[in-house]
């Protein structure tokens, strides 16, 4: 038994490791960059942040650009006016249509007076950034490192350490023990029908088996409505990634926001 | 006191009920012999217990203090030894010459049942049934099953109290029915409330309880259900080479288990006939029984007793239908074993696959 277990409990690891140790070994190079148009960053910034983009680059293995711009005017590539697809067709004319990777947008003048900042993601990177992981990332960036008191560093550097954290394939601290604790209650599951099997004597509930056949007779059935009440609770807010397709034809997830 | 045992015709060896054949056989020259055919001999047998009364009786005062304390004795008529039973035994064997001793005087007047089922299965059916008990079940602890030894197994007519009653049930439940819909930002769920009336009645036949103080209640309801349609009038025949009791518990007392069976069977019946709600709850009930019937009957078990660690297990079966019943012991250590492996196992399995779908 314990032995049938121990080689069940082996031939699990073989499989994850042969399934995940591809995954790590694979070697497709991926670009990054920084193109700061806008000018918002010293030169000493930059380094550092090019740096750190770098980093989530290779950690995240994707491709990654940051970029700041004036407005959404004088672009060297053709799209349709709104920042995401300016975000968009700007991550495809770099890297191509669906690849994997993500691009950092953002706009000091979007032309309604306010600027924005925009996460384009593509390739496999449209499900490893859900929509909640990037609202995360914006509300932190925008709360603590926000541009008007502390400079542009600080928010887009958050922004990139913020991709990285979500990205990278994780699993919260919490699981562990949690996951022990679902196989627990299983293995408690299982044991109480087990143990049911050991016990077969008990009382009768009832006398079902001694009703005469046919003597049942129902002389009086009334179903008298009463009142109702209605109640109601919030939707549970959507978890996955939306997706998009540029104007350019390719697939992209990723979202933005004015401020 | 009279004794009696069935004297084959042919050889005057014991006769006994052979479940097989559903036929009274003689052991020792194999002869077959109809329950109904030996009528009439039973009844010249019984005037031969009704001459030796006065003798039995001579030999009985002698052990009046005995009696006084439960104790019965009498006398085997083959062997002429002891018999020793207490004040309910009914039919039971000679110790001294094994053969089967059906003791008259516990069916005479009202003690007389009014139906018997016959074994329709042998003891080495009650064997079979018992090693089929013990497979396929994981905590029972292997040493059991391994050493595998039954202590006693008897076939015991059991005195059973049938009642038959017409039941009245007038029943309000409060019902509820809910409908959902949803817009883009709530959840909605109405819930309606119905109270639902059910009036109407419904019959039991030959709801058994058990007779005997001596057999527990919970293992005798265990290996129910019997079929009363196989039921035959009372014959003392069919007790022979089997034990058998007297009722200890009358119909009286009886009475107040049969009520709460036959209530909750009418509840449940009426609560089957209000479909198409979510929730049902019984609100108010009222069950009036009439026209109630008693009847006295024996029905067969085989009853298996084995030891493990010191502690006995009983173990039944149902003479008819082969129904076994018995609680098996718990492997403790198997128990813990299991729970410990399959967490250990579960968990990295469960904690694994949280990661292979962020890697995926």
């Amino acid at each position: 038994m314990t032995k049938r277990l121990l080689a069940a409990l082996f031939a699990v690891v073989l499989i994850l490791s042969v399934a995940i140790l591809p995954a790590y070994a694979e070697s497709a190079s991926y670009s990054y960059k920084l193109d700061d148009s806008a000018d918002v960053l010293s030169p000493d910034e930059e380094t550092k942040l090019l740096a750190t983009i770098k980093d989530v680059s290779e950690a995240c293995k994707c491709n990654l650009a940051f970029a700041t711009v004036k407005d959404l005017n004088g672009a060297s590539f053709s799209h349709n006016g709104t920042t995401q697809d300016y975000a968009d067709m700007y991550y495809e004319t770099l890297y191509g249509k669906n690849t994997d990777g993500i691009v950092v947008l953002l706009v000091l003048n979007n032309g309604k007076g306010k600027r924005d900042i925009y996460i384009s993601t593509s390739g496999k990177c449209i499900k490893q950034l859900s929509d909640s992981e990037r609202e995360d990332i914006f509300d932190v960036a925008l709360d603590k490192h926000s541009p008007d008191s502390k400079g542009y560093y600080d928010f887009l550097n958050y922004i990139a350490v913020g991709i990285k954290g979500a990205v990278i394939p994780h699993v919260k601290w919490y699981m562990l023990p949690l996951s022990f604790i679902i196989a627990f209650v299983l293995a408690m599951l299982i044991l109480s029908f087990l143990k049911k099997q050991l016990k077969s004597v008990e009382m009768q509930r009832g006398a079902v088996n001694y009703v005469r056949p046919g003597s049942m007779n129902v002389t009086a059935a009334r179903d008298s409505y009463l009142y109702s009440t209605v109640s109601r609770t919030a939707r549970p807010k959507d978890s996955g990634s939306s997706s998009h397709t540029s104007s350019g034809g390719g697939s992209h997830g990723g979202g933005g926001r004015s401020f | 006191m009279a004794v009696h045992e069935y004297k084959c015709p042919c050889c005057s060896g014991a006769l006994a009920f052979d479940s097989t054949i559903q036929k009274m056989k003689c052991p020792f020259c194999d002869t077959e012999f109809e329950v109904e055919a030996l009528k009439a001999y039973d009844e010249d047998l019984n005037n031969e217990g009704t001459d030796k009364l006065e003798w039995d009786t001579n030999a009985g005062t002698q052990w009046t203090t005995d009696e006084a304390s439960g104790l019965r004795s009498y006398i085997c008529q083959s062997c002429g030894g002891e018999i020793v039973g207490d004040e309910n035994t009914a039919a039971t064997e000679c110790p001294f010459c094994g053969n089967h001793a059906i003791i008259m005087q516990q069916f005479s007047g009202s003690l007389k049942p009014d139906y018997v089922i016959p074994f329709k299965l042998n003891k080495e059916a009650a064997k079979a049934e018992y090693l089929k008990h013990l497979q396929g079940k994981f905590l029972l602890p292997k040493i059991f099953k391994d050493e595998n030894h039954i202590d006693e197994i008897k076939g015991i007519y059991v005195p059973f109290w049938l009642f038959d009653s017409d039941a009245d049930a007038d029943i309000r439940f409060r019902a509820t029915r809910t409908r959902s819909w949803s817009d883009s930002n709530y959840n909605y769920v109405e819930t309606s409330y119905f109270s639902v009336y059910r009036a109407g009645n419904v019959a039991f036949d030959h709801v058994p309880v058990d007779g005997s103080t001596r057999m527990p209640d919970d293992l005798m309801e265990s290996v129910e259900p019997y079929n009363f349609s196989e039921a035959v009038d009372f014959r003392t025949a069919y007790l022979s080479g089997y034990f058998a009791d007297k009722y200890d518990v009358d119909a009286e007392q009886s009475i107040e288990r049969a009520n709460q069976r036959i209530k909750t069977s009418t509840e449940d019946a009426f609560r089957d006939t209000v479909q198409g709600y979510v929730t049902v709850t019984p609100e108010y009930s009222s069950v009036r029984l009439h026209d109630g019937k008693t009847k006295y009957a024996f029905y067969p078990v085989w009853l298996l007793n084995t030891t493990y660690k010191d502690e006995k297990y009983t173990f039944a079966m149902n003479g008819q239908t082969g129904k076994f019943v018995g609680n098996l012991p718990t492997d403790k250590g198997k128990f813990w074993r299991f729970a410990a492996i399959f967490t250990a196992v579960a968990g990295a399995l469960i904690y694994g696959g949280m990661w292979l779908i962020q890697l995926l």
